[in-house]
This record gives structure tokens, C-alpha cells and sequence, in this order.
């Protein structure tokens, strides 16, 4: 493979039913060269790095151009045989296998004895195997089992194995997530190695500052386009993070500061196996709480470890029964809450059920009669129609099969089964993810309603617009700690970035 | 941390064993004089292969409920030819394993092709194997007396009279061991069922390496056919039967993961079988009833998976959160 | 009045379908084979089709939340072995028959416990209590085998009884399946075991109680079988009832994988295979062409059942 002087990709846009994913982003990349790749949830990262990738087309009159000359990048294996190597956030490796095994995985047919031989020639794949290893300034031995290595360790093999198979452009997708600050400093030691060795090298990360330390230049994008495009020398955090949020509207579709009622939910050093660590909220009648964070930082597994979905190795829990505050576990909170999850398809929905069983799933001993528990399917049906019509779920009725309907119907009868249950507290894990925007304003004024009505809500939500308009304070999270509090009166994009950034001074340094 | 873990089961194989054969040395009469130990496991062959064989399906994630029946199926088809066609032992046995190669692709082209569930092909495939097995047996069972004789009390002087079917078994397992482990077809099938998606996106055809893995089973299980006819002198109708539940258990009990990806021939599964077998012929050594060996087989068994069970749970510690991006 | 009618043949689509291949093959067999209708011949095929039915039934249960239960036919001869057993050492035929009840829910729970709380593969724990409730019944049998009972408990569980029996079963299994709030949380398992939790379901508990079901349909189908031959024995519940029991449930539109599925239609496919292996016995056939067909027949269905989900599959999203 010929050495690769430039990159460059021309006008690239990426459509899906109903959302455009990217819209015309062009730029040009050079060996020597560590880009950085930054925006919010959403912001269009991933898809270009899938398209990078071989795993997505764009769309027609987008092209990529290497050395000059235009390439179509089909699926991965093409991505792999023009140079493209994608180190993805999960980590890919064999664990039941050795180290050399999986540097070479790709490979194993190339490394017999001979040309016609069945036996693999072990001795040449662990010399092979610690060149690489050597190139990047690894002591791990190659015979070692993979299962005994750290989270570090197994990337360093992933980025070997990269390189034995010819990578040249090479694309990090969140690569620190499971990080230890060691592994970080290896890491970015590598990855200047091989900048210095003239790799073309993206990185993506929501960690500003490892961005700023490590990387020459930035890419920021923002609903699919690129409103940034500067070297990291003649920049800093501030700018950077106002070109990946834009600019914002400050008011609020409901500005008047509301009055505090007692406190329902009390929420006391909550861990659990990863994230979060120690988080401490008091949660009142009727308020609708927000959770900021970056991706990655923890929300969802607070939500999770609270509920009892993941484990919680520390933490109390204290609900008010009948006004008075009293100690209770995660499952027996469960029955006056309810918990709209991040992950529609993944646990969201049932999706070869109808719509009147999704509804209705929330609370279906309600429906069964005391004795036997028959189901009164009457009144299923006629509950899950008003239900539907509230919400303004659009489909013809209660019976049709959910898996039929678009993104943002599927999320309506989810918030339609939990507004089924009617429970005082309303988790809810980006309520308004994949939902167009008339649908996103009929969902926050049923927040605002049930609110008025005393249900209180904890919402998760990435986009801070969407965020300030809706809730009456909003904690924020940090990997995985409570780094701010901020309430309404004072709610502005510098006051929520204040406890992130503060905080990203002492990371990776 | 998890190191230490690792380790300690990869050598639990040689203690348990140890432990069994001295508990059974104390508590029977005789049990562990070379003959008798030669004698379990020549016995016992069928099943060891057996193993060896599911390993293969187990590795790339299938579990393969008609190995038994293939194996039968292998030494029937073997035995007809010898008994009723007077074919020459080299080529009935080629033809069993034949066979079994044979079946093991039917099983793949259900289960990889067509995308089945393979725990009731499979199962399927057993019943369907076994009846046409009888139905040419005519539920007879068949002697071979002279053709298998003189190979089942052939001895290897030069190896301290070692059975020739003992070292045809040890043959059988360098083999296997061998494929898994020094060829690229081994190596990749440990991809394929470790990791089935990367093993994917880094190029290796899972479908045909998962063919292929299964087709091995096959004929690895005609092998275990022909050893079976050669050590009982006769093709019965019974014939390895609920082999296919004592191979995965022998399997599982050696550290091979049901998940896939994880595992070993040798020291694995071999000894996995040897446990087993040694169990078996320790209890009737020591006088206990024939029908309770299979009632502590089972506890065993139950045992051995809920260890495996243990085993795959503390690999995968992932926070349900993590696995939803 | 067509609008109701087109709404109840979509709900029933399965049933209709398995009722009319049934109908179909009943009315050309017949005609084709003698002896087939006659009312010795149909009550014999009713009896006989009723322990398989039953513990269809049950495993539709384990079945619909995504599980398996492969235990059945030996956990059946195990439980009936234990009730004997008690039967002819206090010669109480009532409590008799309770304690095969109780044992072969005992070790569906056994199973339950395993699978749910202990988090092990279903298909493992079937298997090792399938060796061990097997060992079992052969150990309690004993060298001779269990003594006959007094004629009074096969009088009681009569052709009329034993039909009678599956006729309630079935529908009082199928009604909760269907019709009950414990019914309905076994599809949202079956259908999103995820969904599920979150939605509030108690997982654990209710797949545990589907394998006491499932025991109980073997314990219920161990007091047939035993008066059938007014004892008990080991090799009652052989290797093969099981691909019966699956071949039934799978045939009757149960989706191995879970979510899919109802009791009504498993004892309609037990009926088809039951049918099968009676015409089969009819024309003197030998039982490894009849294993032979059935083996074809599963296969061939779960093919169908497999084609059908990849076309709508390919179809929506």
C-alpha cells in the first residue's frame, strides 16, 4: 500500500428517514496530524466516522478523495484495504486467546509455515506480532492471555492490530471512556508516537481538554454541519464549547420561578460498579429536575443503579410516603415511580406487541380482576385509546403492532404507558431523543402539566435548550459525581458548563 | 485479579481428577491397578472422542445434540458394511467417518444456512439419525466378531503393552489438539465463537468456519463410531446413547465455555471425560447400584454447569448501561 | 359483521390453520384407513394424545418467556415412580396422587430455581435434571420394578376421565396464558425480557412459576400414564416424548425463542403428531419410520416457522 499524503472528504451528507445526520461537512487531513472530532449527543461524530469506516454511505455527491484520487469506502473490509482503521469504544478483542493472536487475527491464514502448509508458524507471528507491540512502546508480553489485560492494554492490542493490517489513517472513537489517568498518559504517549511516525489520526472525545492537549487541529460539528474548523493553538475551551453548543436562546417557555414544595425523593450517596460515584439529590413535590452531563458521564447509570436495573453498591433512599420522609429500597420505590429509559428498542418496548400491551405494560395488574387476575381487555383498550389521544399517538388504533411506527410515535407510547401508571415521580432518560420538533413541544408541555398536577419528574437530557426550558433546577454530572447545582433564576450555558469545566482541569494532565 | 482466578481452574483438571482416582483407590478394591485404569479408558474411548468432537460444535457457539447419534450412526453404517458386505475394515471405517463428516453438514446447513435453532435440529437429527440407523439394523443387533477382533486385542509391545486402540485414542487427541491450536482454521474458530461480530468485521467468514467446525464434529464423532464397534464387538441397537448429554457435560466439566470461545481438547475436555468415566467405574467398583450412577452423574453435571455458569457471569460484568450503545 | 369476522380470523390465524390441516387429515384417513374413525380408535388416539397435550401445555409456559424445558417426559416418570412408590407402601391412592403432584412440582421448581435466581442456561439445567429425575425413577423402581396397582385408580382415570381432564386442563392453562395479568407479564418476558423489568415485571418469580407449571403438567401427565398401565416405570418418559412435546408446541406456533405462542394450539399440534403416530400404529408401520416422519415433520415446521420470520423481518423496520 502506497504511503498516504491526504485526505480529503468533500461535501459529505448523510440523510435517515426523518433526520439529517450530516449535511455537507468537508475537510482535508494530513499525515503528522492528530484531528480532533468534537459535538454534542447527536451532533453527526459517529456517522461520519461510520462512513469513514466502510459501516455507512453518504449520500449521493458526497466524496472522499485519498492522495487526490476519489475512493468508494463499501464496508469495512474495504475501509481496512485503503488504510482505514476504526479503534471503536467497545472494546474488540479476543479475550480467550493470546496476544499475538489477536494482533494478527486478521491474518491467520497469511502465517502458515509454508504455501501449502496447514500449520501456523508461531515463532515468525510473535516476532511480528512484537514489532508492533515494540512500535508502540509496549512491554506487554505476547504470549500473554488477553482476559488478564487491562481495558488499557486491550485498546493498545486493538491499535496493533490496526497497524498490522496496514492502517494508516487512523480513527479513535471515545478511546478513554474505561480509562485509568495512566492508560490515558500511555495512550496519548502512542498516539504522539505515531503522529511523529506520520499517521492521519481522528480523534473523537467529549473530554475538551484532552482534546486541546492532544490534538493539532478540531472539527466541530453541530446538527450535522461543520461550525468549526481550527487549529488547537488558536483556540481555547470557551470557544470551543460555544461553537459546539451555538448560540442560545436564554428565556424559557415558562419563566416564573416556582415555589418549592417538600421534598418527595431523597437520593443519599448513591454508587454504584463503575459510575456514579456518591451523588446526593433531594428531589421535591412536584419539580422537574434535571441531570447535565456530557455523554458518558453517568446519568443513565445513576437512573439504573437508583432503580435497581444495575447494582448499587452505596447509597440510601428515602421516599415520602405520607409527607414524612422514610427510608425505602429500590424495589419497593419502583412502585410509585416509573422509568422512561434511554434505549427504546433495547428496553423500551415490546416491540411485536401492540400498542395497547405496550401501554398497559406498565401497570397491568391494574386491568386484572381481584380473584384470578382476568384482564379486563374492555378497559385496557378504552384506557389505552384516551391514552393514545393525549399523548397524540398517530396511529389508527390501540391494535397495531408498535414495531410499525416511526421514532418519535414509539416514544409517545412509551411516555403514554408511564402517564398510564401515573406515578408521583417520572424518571425519564431523554424523553425527546429521535422526535421532530412539533412532537418534542406536545411532549414538554405534557411534562408541564402533569407537573402543575403534582408529578414530579428527573429528566436526562443532552440538549441544553431543552433542558433549561424545561426544569425548575438541574444538577450536573461529572464522571459520574454531582459537580453543580443550579437553579432556575440562574440558568445560562456558562452556569451549567462552570462545575463541567472547573472539573476538566484536573482530568488528563 | 482475575488472573489468579484463571489459573487455578485451568489446573483444577489434574486436582479433581487426582482427587477422584485416590477417594476411589481407597474406597474400592483394586482400582487403581494399570489394568483396570487401561481398561476404563479403553472402555471409555467412545466417549473421550465424543468430547473432542463436541468441543469443535461447543467452541463455535452451537451445542450439537446429535453427536451421539452421529457416532452410532458412523459405527452402525461400519459394522453393516463388515458384517453383511464383508467390506475390508480400512474402508468401512472410512466410510463411517464419512458419514459423519456428512451429517455434520446437513447439521450446519440447517443451523449456520438456514439460520435454525440448533438445539432442536439437532435434536431432530438425533431421533431422525437413530431410526434410520434401525431401521437397516432391523433392530438386531449385529456381531463383528472376527472383523474387529484382532484389532481391539492388538498390543503395542514396545509401549508396555499398551492397547492399540489406547494409542489410536492418544492419536486422536494429538490430532484434534493439534488442529485446534497450531492451524488457522483452529484459531479462527476460537475467533468465531469468542467474538462472532469482530471475528466478522475483521474479515474471517464466520458462516464457513462455523460449517466447517461442525463438519469436524461430524467426522471426529465417526471416529468415536468406529472405536465404539471395535471395543464392544458388535453394533447394538443401544448404542451410545445419552452420549451426546455426557459429552457436553464431559465438555463443560473440562472448562469449555456453552457461550463458545472458550476452551481445550486437551487438557479440557479430555479430562473432563476421564472424570467422568472414572466416576462411573469407581461406583461400580465399589459395589454401587448401576442405577444410581447415573442419579450422581447427574448431580455432578448439575454441579459442573453451575460453576460454568459462575464462570461466564464474572467474564461478563458489564453494567447493563454500557451495553446499550 | 365481516369487520369482526376478519378481526377474529387474524387473532386466530394459528388456530385455524392447525384446525383445518386436522379436519382435513381426519376426514381423508378416514376414508383411507380402516378402523380409523371408530369410536374405539379415537378414544384410544384421545387418551393417548392427552399425556403429550398436557405436558405441551406446560412447556408452552417455559416456552413463551424464552425458555426451555427439556425435563419434562423424565421428570413425569419420576414423579409418577414417587407416587407409586407411596401408593403401594400406605395404600392411599388419593394422597398417592397428590404426592405425584407435589413431587413433580418440586422439581420444576427446582428447575426454576437454577434458572432464574442461580441465572443458569435452561436448556443445562433441563438436561441435568433429565439424568437425574431418569436415575431417580430407576433407583426408586428398584431391581423388579414397582408392583401393580389395585384396579381402582385405573377405573378412576378412565378414557372418559383422562379426556375429560385434558379438555379442563387445557383450557384452564390456556385462559392463563391468555386472559390473566400473570399471563400477560409471561409474553412481555417472552417478548422483551429487558422491557419487562423495567416495566415492573418480577422476572425472576415468574419464570420460576413457569417451571413449577411445567413440572405439575408432567406430574399431571404421570397419573395418566400410570393408569394407563397401572404402574409406574422409568422408561415411561423416554428421550423421544420429548421431540413429541417440542414437535407439538413448535407446530402449534410457539416460537422457541419466546413472546409467541398459546396452549390451545400446542394440544391442537399434539393432536397432529398424536394423530400421526396413531395411523402410523394403524398401518403397522415400525416406530423408527414414525420417529423418522415426526423428526422430518419438526424440522420441516421449525423451517417454516424460521422462513416466516425472516420475511418479516426483511419486511418491516
Amino acid at each position: 500500500m502506497e504511503k498516504i499524503q491526504s485526505l480529503e472528504l468533500k461535501n459529505i451528507s448523510k440523510s435517515f428517514p426523518g433526520v439529517k445526520a450530516l449535511a455537507d461537512v468537508s475537510f482535508t487531513a494530513s499525515p503528522g496530524r492528530v484531528c480532533g472530532i468534537v459535538g454534542v449527543n447527536g451532533a453527526g461524530k459517529s456517522t461520519m466516522m461510520n462512513i469513514l469506516g466502510g459501516l455507512l454511505q453518504p449520500d449521493d455527491g458526497g466524496q472522499i478523495f485519498i492522495n487526490g484520487q476519489e475512493v468508494r469506502i463499501e464496508n469495512p473490509k474495504a475501509a481496512t484495504d485503503l488504510g482505514i482503521a476504526f479503534i471503536q469504544q467497545e472494546i474488540q478483542v479476543f479475550d480467550t486467546m493470546l496476544v499475538y493472536e489477536n494482533v494478527l487475527a486478521a491474518d491467520f491464514d497469511k502465517w502458515r509455515k509454508g504455501k501449502r502448509s496447514l500449520v501456523l508458524d508461531r515463532k515468525a507471528m510473535r516476532k511480528e506480532a512484537q514489532k508492533y507491540l515494540d512500535a508502540l512502546g509496549s512491554s506487554i508480553s505476547v504470549d500473554a492471555p488477553v482476559y488478564s489485560l487491562t481495558v488499557g492494554e486491550k485498546q493498545l492490542l486493538q491499535i496493533a492490530r490496526a497497524l498490522s493490517q496496514g492502517g494508516q489513517i487512523l480513527l479513535f472513537d471515545e478511546p478513554t471512556s474505561s480509562l485509568s489517568d495512566n492508560e490515558i498518559a500511555k495512550l496519548f504517549e502512542i498516539i504522539g508516537k505515531l503522529r511523529d511516525q506520520g499517521y492521519i489520526i481522528f480523534y473523537i472525545s467529549h473530554f475538551l481538554d484532552e482534546i486541546l492537549s492532544l490534538c493539532d487541529n478540531v472539527i466541530v460539528l453541530r446538527d450535522g454541519r461543520k461550525t468549526g474548523d481550527a487549529l488547537v493553538s488558536d483556540i481555547d475551551k470557551e470557544k470551543l464549547v460555544s461553537m459546539m453548543l451555538g448560540y442560545m436562546v436564554e428565556g424559557s417557555a415558562r419563566s416564573s420561578v416556582r415555589k418549592q414544595n417538600d421534598i418527595v425523593l431523597r437520593a443519599e450517596h448513591i454508587s454504584g460498579i463503575r459510575l456514579p460515584k456518591d451523588v446526593s439529590f433531594d428531589l421535591h413535590k412536584g419539580e422537574i429536575l434535571g441531570v447535565w452531563g456530557l455523554l458518558g458521564s453517568g446519568r443513565s447509570e445513576l437512573f439504573n443503579a437508583m432503580l435497581g436495573i444495575d447494582k448499587m453498591t452505596n447509597g440510601k433512599l428515602y421516599y415520602a410516603e405520607n409527607g414524612k420522609l422514610e427510608e425505602t429500597t429500590s424495589k419497593k420505590l419502583y412502585k410509585h415511580i416509573g422509568y422512561l429509559t434511554e434505549g427504546r428498542h433495547y428496553d423500551g418496548l415490546f416491540l411485536d406487541m401492540t400498542i395497547g400491551n405496550n401501554i398497559t405494560s406498565s401497570d397491568i395488574g391494574r386491568f386484572a380482576s381481584k380473584f384470578l387476575g382476568t384482564l379486563n381487555t374492555k378497559k385496557e383498550n378504552e384506557e389505552s385509546r384516551s391514552l393514545m389521544k393525549q399523548v397524540n399517538v398517530k396511529a389508527t388504533n390501540e391494535k397495531m403492532i408498535v414495531s410499525k411506527l416511526s421514532g418519535g410515535n414509539q416514544q409517545k407510547v412509551i411516555i403514554a404507558k408511564w402517564f398510564l401508571k401515573n406515578p408521583d415521580i417520572l424518571f425519564m432518560d431523554e424523553p425527546t431523543k429521535g422526535v421532530d420538533i412539533g412532537a418534542k413541544t406536545e411532549i414538554q408541555n405534557l411534562i408541564f402539566e402533569k407537573s402543575e398536577k403534582g408529578m414530579s419528574f428527573v429528566i436526562i437530557s443532552s440538549e441544553l435548550e431543552e433542558i433549561m426550558s424545561l426544569c425548575d433546577r438541574i444538577i450536573v454530572i461529572y464522571e459520574g459525581r454531582l459537580v453543580g447545582e443550579v437553579s432556575k433564576s440562574d440558568f445560562s450555558k456558562d452556569s451549567l458548563m462552570k462545575g463541567i469545566v472547573s472539573q476538566e482541569g484536573n482530568h488528563a494532565d | 485479579m482475575r488472573t489468579k482466578k484463571f489459573d487455578i481452574l485451568s489446573y483444577s483438571n489434574y486436582i479433581v481428577l487426582a482427587v477422584i482416582l485416590i477417594v476411589f483407590a481407597i474406597g474400592g478394591n483394586n482400582f487403581l491397578t494399570l489394568k483396570s485404569i487401561f481398561a476404563t479408558i479403553n472402555n471409555g474411548s467412545p466417549l473421550i472422542i465424543i468430547t473432542c468432537g463436541v468441543t469443535f460444535a461447543l467452541l463455535v457457539g452451537v451445542i450439537d445434540l446429535s453427536v451421539g447419534a452421529i457416532g452410532y450412526a458412523a459405527g452402525v453404517t461400519a459394522g453393516l458394511l463388515m458384517n453383511r458386505l464383508n467390506i475390508p475394515v480400512e474402508f468401512a471405517f472410512m466410510v463411517g467417518i464419512t458419514l459423519g463428516v456428512f451429517i455434520g453438514w446437513v447439521n450446519s446447513l440447517f443451523i449456520v444456512k438456514f439460520k435454525m435453532n440448533p438445539m432442536l435440529v439437532s435434536l431432530g437429527m438425533m431421533l431422525i439419525i437413530r431410526a434410520i440407523a434401525r431401521i437397516f439394523t432391523d433392530d438386531k443387533t449385529v456381531t463383528l466378531g472376527n472383523h474387529v477382533s484382532s484389532i481391539r486385542q492388538a498390543r503395542i509391545a514396545a509401549l508396555g503393552e499398551m492397547p492399540a486402540l489406547m494409542f489410536g485414542l492418544i492419536a486422536v487427541i494429538i490430532a484434534c489438539t493439534f488442529v485446534l491450536k497450531y492451524t488457522p482454521f483452529g484459531r479462527k474458530l476460537l475467533a468465531v465463537g469468542c467474538e462472532e461480530k469482530v471475528a466478522k468485521s475483521i474479515g474471517i467468514n464466520t458462516d464457513r468456519i462455523k460449517t466447517a467446525a461442525l463438519m469436524t464434529c461430524g467426522g471426529i464423532c465417526g471416529i468415536a463410531g468406529c472405536f465404539w464397534i471395535v471395543t464392544l464387538g458388535s453394533v447394538v441397537t443401544t448404542g451410545l446413547n445419552s452420549y451426546e448429554f455426557l459429552a457436553i457435560a464431559a465438555a463443560v466439566l473440562g472448562g469449555t465455555s456453552l457461550l463458545g470461545g472458550r476452551g481445550s481438547i486437551y487438557p479440557g475436555s479430555v479430562f473432563g471425560a476421564l472424570i467422568l468415566l472414572f466416576i462411573s467405574a469407581g461406583m461400580s467398583n465399589m459395589g454401587v447400584s448401576i442405577y444410581a450412577i447415573p442419579f450422581v452423574r447427574g448431580i455432578i453435571i448439575f454441579i459442573a454447569m453451575y460453576v460454568d455458569s459462575l464462570r461466564t457471569q464474572s467474564m461478563m460484568k458489564i453494567p447493563m448501561a454500557a451495553l446499550k450503545e | 359483521m365481516s369487520e369482526k369476522l376478519k378481526q377474529f380470523v387474524h387473532k386466530n390465524k394459528q388456530l385455524l390453520s392447525m384446525a383445518a390441516i386436522i379436519v382435513i387429515m381426519f376426514a381423508v384417513l378416514s376414508f383411507t384407513v380402516e378402523d380409523f374413525m371408530s369410536y374405539q380408535n379415537i378414544t384410544n388416539l384421545l387418551s393417548q394424545v392427552a399425556s403429550i397435550a398436557i405436558m405441551a401445555s406446560g412447556v408452552t409456559f417455559v416456552l413463551v418467556t424464552g425458555g426451555m424445558d427439556i425435563s419434562s417426559p423424565s421428570v413425569m416418570a419420576a414423579s409418577a415412580v414417587v407416587g407409586v412408590y407411596f401408593m403401594t407402601a400406605t395404600g392411599n391412592l388419593v394422597i398417592g396422587t397428590i404426592v405425584v403432584l407435589i413431587a413433580s412440582a418440586a422439581l420444576g421448581l427446582i428447575n426454576g430455581v437454577a434458572i432464574a435466581k442461580l441465572k443458569m442456561v435452561p436448556l443445562v439445567v433441563t438436561l441435568s435434571m433429565m439424568t437425574v429425575a431418569t436415575g431417580l425413577a430407576t433407583v426408586l423402581s428398584g431391581a423388579r420394578g414397582l408392583p401393580v396397582l389395585p384396579p381402582a385408580f385405573s377405573n378412576f382415570f378412565n378414557t372418559y376421565t383422562v379426556i375429560g381432564m385434558l379438555i379442563v386442563i387445557a383450557f384452564i392453562l390456556d385462559y392463563i396464558l391468555t386472559r390473566t395479568s400473570f399471563g400477560r407479564e409471561i409474553y412481555y418476558i417472552g417478548n422483551n425480557q429487558n422491557a419487562a423489568r423495567v416495566s415492573g415485571v418480577n422476572n425472576d418469580k415468574i419464570v420460576m412459576i413457569t417451571y413449577v407449571i411445567s413440572g405439575a403438567c408432567a406430574g399431571i401427565a404421570g397419573i395418566i400414564n400410570t393408569a394407563n398401565i397401572s404402574t409406574a416405570r422409568a422408561s415411561m418418559g423416554p428421550q423421544s416424548q420429548i421431540l413429541d412435546i417440542i414437535s407439538a408446541a413448535v407446530i402449534g406456533g410457539v416460537s422457541v425463542n419466546g413472546g409467541k405462542g398459546r396452549v390451545r394450539d400446542a394440544c391442537l399440534g399434539a393432536l397432529l403428531i398424536g394423530g400421526i403416530s396413531n395411523v402410523m400404529n394403524l398401518l403397522g408401520v415400525s416406530d423408527y419410520y414414525t420417529t423418522l416422519i415426526k423428526g422430518s415433520i419438526i424440522i420441516f415446521a421449525m423451517g417454516i416457522a424460521s422462513l416466516r420470520a425472516n420475511i418479516s423481518a426483511k419486511k418491516g423496520v
